[in-house]
């Protein structure tokens, strides 16, 4: 006869929904603060080679002006790109979930 | 100590739930063709650009064929449920009167040649707004590792 001790289980439960969030968040964190620090770095470096380049000659005016849009035009991709990846993750939590609870129940199944 | 039927209860509302769960995706699953597609367009499009120290009409055909290219891409991604993102990172990057490689290939029409110096400093940033769409694809989750 199968017998499961239900407050154990959701006890359990409760504990891996809490530790496969942190896990989850702290990932994607990681990820997005990397991301957008190099994309500062990115810029800043950028926006002092054009200065120089203007200054020098090798760029007009019209060259940094549209230069300054397209960086514009990648920092929006960039942000596009996090905002797809927040939803990957999302989709990801609620299958390790479906996949936790399932282990969880069955682990607590005793014949 | 609950009974067999209100322990088989739980255990059905908590099968309910996961079912609810998984039936409703946030965002497209990684697609092969949309990823391959990216990467080689990536390559075309750097290509394209590289030739802009010319007369743009020597290039013309190139550059028709290369727009067609992408037109497609959008339509295929525009098609896919769940794939808003990746739809509007396309049309950034396609788009004629915007700031990417779309708005480069006006310039280079308006203008008939580019120089070096703008050329390489745009393909930069063409290109790494084309790895964003790529990335975000790589990213994505295969089929095979969705828990059905």
């Amino acid at each position: 006869m199968s017998t499961i001790n239900i407050d154990q289980l959701i006890q359990a439960l409760e504990s891996g929904v809490d530790s496969l969030a942190k896990s989850t968040l702290n990932d994607y964190l990681s990820q997005a603060k990397t991301d957008g620090e190099n994309a500062i770095d990115d810029m800043k470096g950028n926006l002092q080679k054009w200065t120089l380049e203007l200054e020098s000659g090798v760029l007009t005016a019209d060259d940094l002006a549209f230069l300054l849009k397209e960086q514009s035009a990648l920092d929006e991709m960039t942000t596009l790109k996090q905002a797809g990846l927040a939803e990957v993750r999302v989709d990801q939590f609620k299958s390790d979930l479906i996949n936790m609870i399932t282990n969880t129940i069955f682990s607590f199944i005793k014949i | 100590m609950l009974s067999y039927q209100s322990k088989r209860d739980v255990i059905l509302a908590l099968f309910s739930v996961m079912v609810l769960i998984t039936s409703c995706a946030t965002i497209s699953e990684f697609d092969q063709y949309s990823y391959t597609q990216a990467t080689s367009l990536k390559v075309d499009a750097l290509n394209v650009m590289s030739n802009a120290t010319d007369n743009f009409y020597l290039h013309q055909a190139d550059v028709a064929q290369i727009r067609t290219e992408l037109s497609k891409i959008y339509e295929y991604e525009k098609n896919k449920p769940k794939n808003e993102v990746t739809t509007k990172m396309w049309n950034i990057l396609i788009d004629s009167t915007g700031s990417s490689f779309g708005g480069f290939l006006t310039r280079w029409q308006k203008e008939t040649k580019l120089d070096t110096a703008f050329i390489n400093e745009s393909k930069i940033l063409v290109g790494a707004s084309f790895d964003q769409v790529s990335e975000l694809e790589s990213g994505k989750i295969k089929a095979s590792s969705i828990v059905n």
